[in-house]
């Protein structure tokens, strides 16, 4: 199965390794070079360079069409939702999680449909985990 | 009318400006608040000083009472949240986003932006009309996302002059409007035949722009 994560950080290195685990080709999108660089030495991972994530033509590239799980993990909420709903609305993926740490906004797209995580969770990585599990 | 708008660089502030002279009713969202001053001294406006994507700022905008909420800060994920904000916690009727990746087009129109404008687009397919010689002219998109209003000035070495329009092949779903000639608008018909400098205006979906291009501009 594919997973796509977007955003880079110590959170998608943890949910990898996760994935990883449980047989998951997995492509990491972000737009640091130097912390892409230490995922494509992991094995069935793969890394996209962005620019800008608003730009889609990254997602394609990313082949986020084929995926069965994309996970928006920036730090950017922002970019977090609106890479998650093109995943979702435009790319049919069948199952999106988006972190969102602002409360007003998560609360917001939790009740337009949209799977949310984020800071204010006690322990992100388990309910990250136990999210992607399901 | 009352409109919020979030977002007061170039767009923004022309934009305030004709609404203003049209006599509505406008404040304004910025997060600079030395933009918010100078809005204030110039045009009397209210203005809040904050962001488009929060919920309070929205709020002290007082976005609840807005029929029309506009959304032109420079990246397409503020503006996407901004407009969805405005649209489902306060309800705004009308909500319009300026964008730069032309295939967010689709994406803002699949969650419920009203309209969504992409500047970049235009601003290239200004530049590119300067040129001099240019036989294509992009008039304006249609309600269809892939249908645009396009006019093609045949040139005098195209293959296309001195044919009737039945005998051009046109590309499927493309529709030729209104032929003007050197002696005035004319309504298309199957024996008008193509002069040099004529102006063809056509209805064609973004795809086949470049094969009508070829059939009526190719040597």
């Amino acid at each position: 199965m594919d997973a796509i994560i977007y955003g880079c950080g110590p959170l998608t290195s943890s949910l990898v390794h996760h994935l990883v685990a449980r047989e998951y080709l997995v492509t990491v999108v972000g737009d640091d070079p130097d912390a892409l660089k230490h995922f494509s030495d992991i094995e069935n991972t793969s890394t996209v360079l962005v620019v800008d994530a608003a730009m889609q033509d990254y997602l394609q590239e990313a082949e986020v069409a084929l995926a069965e799980l994309f996970v928006a993990l920036s730090g950017d909420d922002l970019a977090n939702v609106l890479v998650s709903q093109a995943a979702s609305h435009l790319f049919n993926v069948p199952s999106v999680i988006c972190r969102i740490d602002d409360p007003d906004l998560r609360q917001m797209y939790a009740g337009l449909g949209l799977h949310t995580l984020g800071l204010s969770d006690l322990d992100l990585l388990a309910e990250l985990t136990a999210a992607v599990d399901q | 009318m009352y409109v919020v708008i979030s977002g007061c660089g170039s767009v923004g502030y022309h934009l305030t400006k004709a609404l203003l002279t049209a006599g509505h009713e406008v404040t304004v969202v910025d997060p600079n608040p030395h933009k918010a001053e100078l809005l204030r001294a110039e045009l009397g406006i209210e203005v809040v000083t904050g962001s488009g994507t929060s919920r309070k700022d929205l709020e002290t905008a007082g976005t609840s009472r807005a029929q029309v909420f506009v959304s032109a800060a420079d990246l397409d994920e503020t503006n996407l949240v901004a407009c969805q904000v405005a649209k489902h916690l306060f309800k705004v009727g009308r909500t319009m986003s300026v964008i730069r990746d032309p295939k967010n087009d689709s994406l803002f129109r699949v969650l419920g932006i009203d309209v969504a404008v992409n500047a970049n687009h235009m601003l290239v397919y200004a530049l590119e009309e300067g040129f001099p010689g240019q036989p294509l002219m992009h008039l304006m998109q249609t309600r269809l996302d892939q249908l645009q209003l396009v006019c093609i000035t045949v040139p005098e070495d195209a293959e296309a002059v001195g044919q009737s329009l039945v005998g051009l092949e046109l590309p499927r779903g493309s529709l030729i409007n209104l032929v003007i000639k050197a002696t005035g608008p004319e309504l298309p018909h199957d024996e008008m035949v193509l002069e040099a400098h004529d102006q063809v205006i056509a209805v064609v979906s973004i795809d086949e722009i470049p094969a009508l291009y070829d059939i009526l501009t190719g040597a």
